[in-house]
């Protein structure tokens, strides 16, 4: 038997299209950066996809190491949601990072290490999703990828104080800092709004994402123990009363 | 740094936050879709089988 089908929520797909906008808006209106100029204008997307990579790689770890403990698919879920959302986000850091570097750098890509690091981490997670392609069976998946969510996760500490224990091109943190932001009061909150909203559209991604886990687990459980459509059921018995 | 706004006009610099954001905005609405595409495939698959 499969469990009945509910009706899908709304509120996250409203939650990921006001964080958009209001992130759109707020990118727009701010003041130019003295050295960048318009430029600047990319951070607003590309440090609030860094931060959503950590935040999201972060609760794959968390959510692997609950797993291995408690032995309940749920977890394994909401890892699997995680490190997919986390896996556009790097993806998409890496890009933003790239375009803005064009122009400001020279070049697209550098072997610097923050960025090196950040590209290693993102094949990294492409292979925690690769792994669980490799069997069908629930309990041996979750195990196989817990274990990797929660050994992979030592890349985020790494990536973040890359550009603080190795000198490269990539800046250093100019927001998180001891002594206080280097950055004009304006282009700090924007970038915090920014980040906020971004936040909660990984809050509402989640929801989503988590549902379609779900979802998928259920068809998965179905269709391996046999409830699912069988040819016999699926085909018509033919006529063969002639018409009479 | 200095590169963007002394050798670059001031169009120049809006082609590439358009690029950016048309890059950022496009992502965020292909992955959005494609969660919308599979939860209702799984939604489909599960109603036929129940």
């Amino acid at each position: 038997m499969t469990k009945p089908v509910h009706p899908t929520t709304v509120w996250p797909w409203i939650v990921m299209a006001l964080a958009g906008l209001h992130t759109f808006v707020a990118s727009m209106t701010v003041s130019p950066d003295a050295v960048q100029g318009q430029l600047s204008r990319i951070m607003y997307v590309h440090v609030p996809s860094a931060w959503l990579a950590y935040l999201a790689f972060g609760v794959t770890m968390f959510a692997s190491a609950m797993y291995l403990w408690r032995k309940d698919l749920k977890w394994d879920r909401v890892a699997l949601a995680s490190a997919e959302i986390g896996v556009v986000f790097t993806g998409l850091a890496i890009a933003l990072g790239m375009i803005w570097a064009k122009p400001t750098w020279g070049v697209w890509w550098t072997w610097d290490s923050r960025l090196t690091l950040t590209a290693i981490m993102f094949f990294v997670y492409l292979g925690y999703l690769a792994l669980r392609r490799t069997t069908d069976a629930l309990d041996v998946r979750a195990k196989r990828a817990a274990i990797l969510g929660v050994v992979a996760a030592v890349q985020i500490p790494l990536v973040h104080f890359s550009v603080v224990w190795w000198r490269g091109l990539h800046q250093a943190p100019s927001l998180i800092k001891p002594d206080g932001p280097e950055m004009d009061t304006a282009i700090v909150l924007t970038l915090l709004f920014a980040v906020a909203n971004f936040t909660a559209m990984y809050v509402a991604m989640m929801f989503k994402r988590i549902e379609l886990a779900r979802l998928d687990d259920a068809v998965l459980v179905a269709e391996q123990t046999g409830s699912g459509p069988v040819a016999g059921e699926a085909v018509t018995a033919p006529d063969l009363s002639g018409g009479a | 740094m200095l590169y963007a706004q002394h050798v670059m006009t001031y169009a120049e610099q809006w082609n590439w936050v358009a690029l950016a954001y048309g890059v950022a905005y496009f992502a965020l609405v292909a992955y959005g879709g494609s969660i919308a595409l599979r939860i209702n495939r799984a939604r489909r698959k599960l109603g036929d089988m129940s």
